[in-house]
């Protein structure tokens, strides 16, 4: 049964661009890294309860580092991108190190900063990033003759999909595989009760730093992907907005659990598409959102509908009502 | 035979002495009672154990070993596992993955198979009669389950000393005796006990040395009878009409 739905799934995202107007191809590429980056989110949020605030910045860090290792250094998108991502990882466990002896609302005060900090650096470092102009001319990673995927040429649209939804699925198949591991138990046992996981032997800091760093990981690759993909970046696509509204989608779609980020993704993508809303309105409409889920979805999308088809899996699964407000689990 | 050994310790907290210059020893096998009114430094002293707290001065002895500067879950790693007097278990997860998540030393440790695992959830399940429903989220269990179940986590760890903070508080007198009775098969399997608790009965059945408490000082350490028949621990602590 869960097989037939995941093989479901997997075939309807690989025939999806040919049945959606071609317009909405540009969507779903976006809609997939965006997922990609949020399905990180889950990991520090979702799973083991960090209020993390930064991970537009992660995405936006490697964004700019790909984007100006291609241009400025000459290097190939295969190198700049793998590069990229190491160096974020290297990053954020120096930062996870240092905030993540805060717990609960002071870490997501800490990661809040630190995204503003971001943010600053982006737009006032001209000599490297050009300021408010933004980077323009990044190039869609090249055909190379040394790699088996020559054999798609990413500056396709198309093409460009499927190498978004290959990492897509990999990345959510480390997260179930994570999650069924003796690592994954002690993130969950993080969220639930810290202190109390400390007293059962689980070295607290260690997993929480893994944590942090697999989501800044996962925003990472979102960020070389996006950068290549669009083709330009200016220092607002990773505002602290952009964070929360990741934080945000998390919670619609149903932190904790392996369908609410892909849920929540979609549904950021879509509902906009289809109500035509101003990107200024946005924020309000989640502000909305984000108030009427917590106090009447608490479990998110996937709550509701656990609640309302039943669990037939039967299970109180580790992620069951899981997006409880988040900075509450985080203590 | 002395496995634990706190040497003049001393906890303050700003002007305040949670504990000072506390000593006693926690002999193999042995069920140890702490004793005290409250704010005597009985929970303190249990952080101070478990590496929550660091002691201000003095020493604390693992088998010889000093703990200082060990974090919570590496003394656990060593052996001692504490409960809460707050009753703390993972709330949303059910009966099963709580104790699962439990094994995570037994597991880390390399000691344990999965079949290993599997029957040591087993029998945590039947030994505190969670078999029918190991399947039900831990914070739907009525309160005296969920301070069971904090049992069955800490045993769950494989602990050389265990140490309860209140395990019967707030339970009613069915439940007391159950606990008891677990706890007493628990010494059986040889595992060390030490045990703050308020209810008189219930400790003194129990536990085969008391050490009193008051203001942070060790008062008095006997036998359950010496204990019940001290002059300094009947003032500060049992008063005058003793149940017990």
């Amino acid at each position: 049964m869960k097989a037939i739905g995941i093989a479901a799934a997997v075939l309807l995202s690989a025939v999806l661009p040919f049945i959606v107007p071609a317009y909405y191809l540009h969507m779903l590429v976006l809609t997939g890294i965006y997922c990609i980056a949020v399905t990180g989110l889950n990991v520090a949020m979702g799973y083991t309860g960090l209020a993390a605030l930064c991970q537009a910045s992660f995405m936006g860090i490697a964004a700019y580092a790909s984007a100006l290792l291609t241009l400025r250094l000459g290097l190939s998108f295969w190198l700049a991108a793998p590069l990229t991502v190491v160096s974020v990882a290297l990053l954020s466990a120096l930062l996870g190190v240092i905030t993540l002896r805060l717990v609960s609302h002071y870490f997501a005060v800490c990661t809040f900063g630190l995204s503003e900090i971001a943010f600053i650096v982006f737009n006032n470092w001209i000599s490297v990033t050009n300021g408010p102009g933004g980077i323009q001319d990044v190039q869609p990673p090249a055909r190379s003759t040394t790699y088996p995927l020559s054999l798609i040429d990413l500056s396709e649209r198309l093409h460009y999909y499927y190498f978004v939804l290959i990492l897509l699925v990999a990345s959510i198949a480390f997260v179930v595989w994570l999650m069924r591991t003796r690592t994954g138990a002690a993130l969950v046992a993080i969220r639930e009760d810290q202190e109390l996981a400390q007293a059962q032997g689980i070295h607290v800091m260690r997993y929480k730093v893994y944590a942090f760093v697999t989501s800044a990981v996962m925003a990472a690759i979102a960020g070389c992907l996006y950068a290549h993909y669009l083709r330009f970046l200016t220092p607002e696509m990773f505002t602290i907005m952009e964070s929360l509204s990741m934080v945000i989608v998390l919670l619609i779609g149903g932190a904790g659990t392996i369908v609410g980020p892909i849920l929540g993704s979609a549904i950021n993508v879509v509902v906009p598409e289809i109500l035509n809303v101003v990107p200024e309105h946005r924020m309000i409409a989640y502000g909305l959102f984000f108030i009427v889920f917590i106090i009447f979805v608490p479990g998110g999308l996937i709550g509701l509908s656990r609640r309302i088809f039943g669990d037939r899996s039967g299970r109180t699964a580790q992620s069951a009502g899981a997006t409880r407000a988040p900075v509450a689990a985080s203590r | 035979m002395k496995i634990f050994e706190a040497r003049h310790v001393s906890k303050n907290f700003g002007g305040i002495q949670a504990t000072s210059d506390l000593s006693f020893e926690v002999r193999r096998g042995e069920f140890l009672g702490i004793i005290g009114p409250n704010g005597a430094g009985k929970t303190t002293l249990f952080n101070l154990m478990t590496g929550y707290f660091a002691p201000t001065s003095g020493e604390l002895l693992w088998k010889g070993e000093s703990l200082r500067g060990l974090r919570p879950d590496q003394i656990a790693r060593r052996g001692i596992v504490r409960t809460f007097q707050i009753t703390r278990v993972f709330p949303r997860l059910s009966i099963r993955k709580n104790l699962e998540i439990a094994h995570h030393l037994q597991r880390t440790r390399g000691r344990a198979s999965a079949d290993a695992l599997e029957r040591s959830i087993g029998s945590l399940l039947e030994f505190f009669g969670f078999s029918e429903r190991s399947e039900i989220a831990a914070d739907t269990l009525p309160y005296g389950d969920r301070k069971k179940l904090s049992v069955a986590l800490a045993l769950a760890a494989d602990p050389e000393l265990l140490l309860l903070d209140e395990p019967v508080a707030g339970l009613n007198d069915i439940e007391t005796a159950e606990m008891a009775d677990v706890l007493r098969k628990i010494k059986g399997r040889g595992v060390t006990q030490v045990l703050i608790e308020h209810d008189m009965k219930f400790l003194m059945g129990l536990c085969d040395r008391v050490i009193c408490l008051n203001f942070g000082r060790q008062i008095a350490e006997g036998t359950p009878q010496e204990i019940r028949n001290d002059d300094e621990v009947i003032k500060v602590y049992l008063g005058q009409e003793e149940m017990c």
